[in-house]
């Protein structure tokens, strides 16, 4: 046996660990007083949208009065993602809540721009320029 | 000896009138909507979780065929709504089959799941009309009992 078999070709064949440790989305929140921020990453389609949901329902119930989602890392906003941030602004305006959006990239940026929902949103480039709106 | 009537030898399935995107996918010559022509054709397991794979295949093609960034990012959120809408409704233990077609400067979509029973797609949800905003056609395909399908056609500019 030659020292490069050793490991039974583990070094040279895939796992299914290298394709499944990267999450195909991130969210993580940071709340501070009355705001929270979630910071989204990844990919927000059908699969990962209800994780999304749930995160998002929680802060919007929290008595916050703004929420902010990041989505400067998000890579793929599919229709599931747009159709939630359309709920999450209806609830939002239920409960006096400021919803604030930060994208500036065309994974986000384009499909918002064309379902015609742009408008809809208060959009900021960056984090804390949302928090001091 | 005599021949069976035509129409009970073969059935063939109504596909939808000569449109846009004839031309492109050759659809209107496909008896089944479980093979048709297209030169890129993927096949997976009909499961949300491999419906990245399919729309990332469409974002290759559309870039490789010089679609501008915008109308990258529109084909590839149509065809992850398509995959979306069919992957549900398919039978069980059916495969979602997505063909491209690339010519002049066009993307024909073909996707469509094998269905237990005839089939149709509802056209009255957000996720119908995000697909049909980000394309310059979109169609279901219902005319095969077998097979549920949408039909897309993007051009390379969105402008």
């Amino acid at each position: 046996m030659s020292e490069s078999a050793g490991n039974g070709g583990r070094e040279v064949v895939a796992t299914e660990d290298d394709f499944s440790t990267e999450e195909p989305m991130g969210v993580e929140v940071e709340r501070s007083g009355p705001t929270s921020v979630i910071r989204l990453s990844g990919e927000i389609d059908m699969l990962t949208t209800p994780a999304l949901r749930a995160k998002v329902t929680e802060e919007l119930g929290a008595g916050l009065s703004v929420l902010v989602l990041d989505m400067l890392a998000v890579e793929f906003l599919g229709s599931s993602g747009l159709a939630l941030l359309v709920e999450a602004l209806d609830e939002s305006r239920n409960r006096g809540v400021s919803l604030r959006l930060v994208a500036d990239s065309r994974p986000v940026s384009r499909p918002l721009q064309a379902t015609g929902l742009t408008d809809l949103f208060e959009i900021h480039s960056t984090v804390e320029e949302a928090l001091a709106a | 000896m005599q021949t069976p009537e035509p129409q009970q030898r073969e059935r063939v399935p109504e596909v939808p009138a000569p449109g846009a995107a004839t031309e492109v996918d050759g659809l209107s010559d496909t008896k089944s909507l479980g093979e048709v022509p297209s030169p890129v054709e993927v096949r997976v397991h009909a499961d949300p979780a491999l419906i990245p794979s399919v729309r990332a295949v469409a974002a290759d093609l559309a870039a490789r065929a010089d679609f501008d960034l915008d109308a990258v990012s529109d084909l590839r959120m149509a065809v992850d709504e398509a995959c979306s809408a069919l992957v549900p409704l398919a039978a069980p233990g059916g495969q979602l089959r997505c063909g491209f077609t690339v010519v002049d400067g066009r993307i024909a979509v073909v996707a469509r799941v094998p269905v237990d029973a005839p089939t149709t797609l509802r056209q009255d949800t957000f996720g119908w009309r995000v697909l049909d905003t980000l394309t310059d056609a979109a169609e279901v395909l219902d005319g095969d009992p077998e097979w549920l399908g949408i039909r897309l056609l993007k051009d390379r500019t969105t402008a």
